[in-house]
């Protein structure tokens, strides 16, 4: 960056030299690379330097004050917070909240979004009232959901009561707490899910339906051997985004529904490490959390990448 | 396409039971946007004396023009500087083979999975030493990259004949305009859905927002309208109706967009 | 860094830049939202009366803003007051650049506190955050609730026993829900207020030790897991009991006089609202944390620091810090109101206020927490809760394990000083 800012400010007595560069940088071989400039200088200042910061203030004990020198603690942040209930709790709760997403959001929206397909131009309605909880925010879902579940006369206990039955405390217990959760995260984001699957449908070409229907095949082999596989590059996309978003995409509803119990029931490695960093300050704590974070997206992404790649089809 | 009847009946029902599942929990959050402050807790969905009190108490109590404002502006800059970059980005990775091109789509990819919400006190003392707090620039630029977006695209492109590319090339468009006249019209419903949930995210963001900037002069919606939920005092009728009121233009946009996505669809439909 | 910033300035040419030259201005971060108007009008007076010194307010939410508080001081932007929430208290005196309000000679102005609202400021003999936004815990009462169920809301219950009693009674004449105590973030502050209240010890002064597993503390956590068993208390969260409260299903609820004006919005024309003083445990003096925040100094020396101590000095004044009472429904913190008129004939006339002004002497300051392990220590007290009201194992068993699993996670506190 400063190479050519110097080139071109003294264009004028190096004209030559301008020349030069110009041929050097204007060649074929470059040309990838200017496309791809902002996005790389946008990262690496706004994504990668905060977090080599982040990665450097993991292994300090620090209070971010400006006057006070920084200790160095190596390791030994990692190793308390994974030594304690909490982080062993949350972590639990990460797994089965990826685990749990994959049927729910990544599964579940392909048969719907092929159903929404087939209505054609008809499914407009379906289509934008299962999208409408993706626009609001998650505040206001977070508190509509938690009147609706109040075991003390919400909405759900006083509606069984018509029928002589009694609504459960989902969020009073621990496991029932979690799914409520992700079953609310689910309803937030199948909308959207549905759509991207239908900007995938939308690229198939129907003359090949036609030809294997003029061949006789039915709905299942059509889905089955057309369908499913144009897909894959879409159901991939939605698989790795969920994993990596689903235990952040539950962040709000944690922290206004159940604030992580109880007893640590619906807290997640994202939620403990916002408490860290932002509730009791713990600048080491949250720095080594976020890079524990990392590394787990990370792992299980480069899992998924490995295992289904090579089963996702490009072409038609 | 048309399924057969007994899966037409199957997806109806479980379609029908989705819709309710949304309609119902709406209701009561439209409904407490036009409830006295005597009803926002009682147990029917809608009030028995509606009221625009919530509503005149947004327009009395905050600047609702402004936040509005710098809500449609810097959203507006940022999803577009999001697409722009992400489109360059995602072609690039597309259509060239080049030196070292594994190892930048990785550090793309790798960026997704880095917590932005966590690294924001590392930005923060960046964006306050380059003196843009409390401005647009403290919005938009830091969020411009989204690999999330080129990462989508790609998916897209990759399904692409690779003719298209070529056929451009020897029409004799250079790489810039092929892009532009040939790959994007391509990509239009990829490129809808994904405008629309860059703009929900971006219109719907709170805790950067809220960190970088410090007067309600460039505070936007989501930051202004939380301010009704206090410590032992939550506002609910006012937070209802201000975010019933800030969910319009995402609805708009989503209308908008979503028929470029269905639009194809029918496109392709009559050719077929 | 340096590099960055001479490329942002020659990218940004103009940048905003302060009002008038030659005022002075601080900056005064707050989390008032509803009550903004009013401490605008404050702040204005005081600027009226103070030529040359401007208030610039900054508003984070209340859950914001210690972390914002913070990011500002390390990222070197202006801070002069800013309101800190109790329980962080200790955190920003070993952790932020705070100035003590009472070393530059002057220090009568502080006199106008009740020093025992001092106290959570004071470190040795100075003092480092002055009340401002306190609240008390009080007993909320619905009184047709209290009258459908044969009780007078007039005489409202004065003992745990009584409490017990009343939402016993409440629960099985009329079906409603009998009462519920106030729980707040990560179940700390109202298991705080529980403990200390029955004598016990929640956390020591200097917030590295947990104390509550004495005779006391276990018996009135006993208590607490008795009225979730005896189904007289729902298990539910702070927002589910304030929204069941406010939409009349709750005979009495204990949370913070904070919380008044959203109740008496809620109950206008739905039901009768009453208050009381926060429940006496046993033979023991009542004794409630206060909840809320305080102010603390982080001007540099010079023009700044004087300005902002003439700003802290016009909020102690005796008819301005009435004022910001009155109108905001906190706590009064300076000593004897009824000897201000103004403030004498509001008691009189608006007796909700009055298990306020009643628990002034009876206000500790809340416990602080150190910056290691706290999270692990709050947790614990949360999952501490969900275990007793679960009953499955008596109070004797569950609050020992988890008062040894508080101290562990803070032993890091105690070795270092």
């Amino acid at each position: 960056m400063t190479a050519v800012g110097t080139a071109t400010s003294s264009a004028g007595a190096h004209a030559p030299a301008l020349a030069r560069l110009r041929r050097a940088l204007g060649g074929r071989r470059f040309v990838p690379y200017y496309y791809l400039a902002p996005m790389v200088v946008l990262l690496g200042l706004f994504t990668y330097w905060p977090f080599v910061h982040t990665v450097y203030l993991s292994l300090t004990e620090w209070n971010l004050r400006p006057d006070t020198p920084l200790e160095f603690v190596g390791a030994a942040n990692f190793a308390e917070i994974t030594g304690n209930r909490l982080f062993q709790d949350a972590l639990r709760n990460t797994l089965i909240y990826i685990a749990g997403s994959i049927p729910l959001k990544v599964l579940l929206p392909i048969p719907i979004a092929v159903f929404l397909w087939s209505l054609g131009p008809g499914g407009q309605v379906y289509r934008s009232v299962i999208f409408l909880p993706t626009l609001l925010s998650f505040v206001v879902v977070s508190v509509v959901f938690l009147w609706l579940l109040n075991p003390i006369g919400g909405h759900a206990q006083q509606f069984f009561a018509l029928f002589g039955l009694s609504f459960p405390n989902v969020l009073g217990q621990p496991t029932a707490a979690l799914w409520t959760i992700l079953l609310i995260s689910t309803w937030k984001i199948i909308g959207f899910n549905t759509l991207l699957y239908i900007a995938g449908l939308a690229s198939i070409n129907r003359d090949y339906i036609e030809a294997m229907r003029i061949d006789g095949a039915g709905d299942w082999a059509v889905l089955r051997h057309l369908i499913w596989p144009l897909l894959t590059p879409t159901t991939f996309f939605v698989l790795i985004a969920t994993v990596i978003f689903s235990i952040q995409q539950v962040f709000t509803p944690i922290d206004i529904m159940t604030e992580g119990g109880p007893a640590n029931g619906t807290t997640n490695l994202f939620y403990m490490v916002y408490q860290y960093a932002f509730v009791v300050f713990n600048v080491g704590y949250g720095a080594a959390g976020t890079v524990m974070l990392f590394v787990l997206l990370l792992a299980v992404t480069l899992i998924k990448v490995r295992l289904l790649d090579r089963h996702v089809h490009y072409d038609q | 396409m048309r399924l057969s009847a007994p899966w037409r009946v199957v997806g109806h029902t479980i379609l029908l039971a989705l819709c309710l599942s949304v309609l119902v929990p709406l209701l009561i959050a439209v409904g407490t946007a036009f409830k006295p402050s005597n009803e926002v807790y009682s147990i029917l969905p809608w009030p028995t004396a509606p009221t625009l009190d919530n509503f005149v108490r947004i327009f009395t109590d905050t600047p609702f023009a402004i936040y509005t404002w710098n809500s449609v502006g810097t959203t507006g800059l940022r999803v577009a500087g999001q697409l722009l970059f992400a489109v360059l980005t995602a072609y690039a990775f597309a259509r060239w083979d080049f030196p070292g091109r594994e190892l930048l789509f990785a550090l793309v990819l790798g960026a997704m999975m880095i917590p932005h919400q966590l690294t924001m006190i590392p930005i923060y003392i960046l964006v306050a030493e380059l003196q843009w707090f409390d401005t647009w620039r403290a919005l938009i630029i830091p969020n411009l990259a989204m690999p999330f977006g080129v990462f989508l695209l790609r998916q897209h492109f990759r399904s692409f004949p690779k003719e298209i590319f070529d056929a451009a090339e020897i029409d004799g468009a250079g790489h810039w305009r092929a892009l532009w006249l040939v790959v994007l019209p391509n990509l239009r419903p990829a490129l809808a859905a994904l405008t629309i949930i860059l703009f929900i995210d971006t219109w719907n963001e709170y805790f950067w927002p809220l960190l970088v900037t410090d007067t309600p002069e460039s505070r936007t919606i989501q930051v202004g309208i939380r301010q009704f939920l206090e410590e032992d005092f939550d506002d609910y009728g006012a937070l209802m109706a201000g975010l019933t009121l800030a969910s319009l233009p995402a609805l708009a946009i989503f209308f908008f967009f979503q028929r470029q996505v269905m639009d194809t669809f029918v496109a392709s439909g009559i050719k077929g | 860094m340096k590099f960055l910033r001479r490329l942002a300035l020659a990218l940004c040419a103009t940048l905003p830049v302060s009002t008038a030259a030659n005022a002075v201005e601080i900056t005064f971060y707050h989390y008032q939202q509803g009550n903004l108007p009013t401490l605008r009008a404050i702040l204005d007076d005081f600027e009226n009366a103070n030529p040359g010194i401007e208030v610039r307010d900054v508003f984070k939410p209340s859950r914001n803003i210690t972390a914002d508080v913070q990011a500002a001081l390390a990222a070197g932007r202006p801070v002069d007051v800013a309101t800190v929430i109790g329980k962080n208290i200790i955190f920003f005196l070993n952790n932020t650049p705070a100035v003590p309000m009472n070393v530059d000679g002057d220090a009568a102005w502080l006199d106008a506190y009740l020093p025992n609202f001092l106290d959570l400021g004071r470190v040795g003999d100075k003092i480092f955050a002055i009340p401002h936004a306190y609240g008390t815990p009080m007993i909320y009462i619905n009184g047709d609730i209290f009258r459908a169920a044969g009780l007078d809301p007039k005489d409202p219950p004065k003992t745990w026993d009584e409490v017990m009693q009343t939402a016993r009674q409440i629960k099985d004449r009329t079906g409603k829900a009998g009462v519920a105590h106030l729980h707040a973030s990560m179940g700390d502050y109202g298991t705080m207020v529980m403990v200390t209240n029955a004598g016990s010890t929640y956390l020591t002064k200097d917030g590295t030790k947990a104390k509550f597993d004495d005779a006391n503390g276990i018996a009135v956590l006993q208590m607490w897991q008795d009225l979730a068993t005896s189904g007289v208390m729902p298990i539910a969260n702070d927002r589910q009991w304030s929204t069941a409260f406010q939409a009349g299903q709750m005979g009495m609820y204990i949370t913070s006089s904070a919380a008044l004006r959203g109740f008496l919005k809620a109950s206008d024309g739905k039901f009768e609202l009453a208050v009381a003083n926060y429940p006496l445990w046993r033979d023991q003096p009542r004794r409630v944390n206060n909840s809320g925040g305080a102010l603390m100094l982080y001007s540099p020396p010079g023009e700044r620091r004087d300005a902002a101590l003439k700003l802290l000095k016009h909020l102690s004044r005796q008819d301005v810090s009435n004022r910001w009472s009155r109108e905001s429904g906190y706590m009064p913190v300076i000593q004897d109101p009824k000897a201000d008129p103004v403030m004498r004939e509001y008691i009189e006339t608006f007796p909700y206020v009055r298990p306020v002004i009643a628990q002034m002497a009876e206000t500790v300051p809340t416990a602080t927490w150190p910056a290691e392990g706290t999270l692990e220590a709050q947790t614990t007290v949360r999952a501490m809760l969900d275990e007793l009201w679960a009953g499955k194992r008596p109070a004797a068993e569950i609050v020992p394990e988890a008062v040894a699993k508080v101290n562990a996670a803070l032993a890091p506190n105690r070795g270092t000083n």
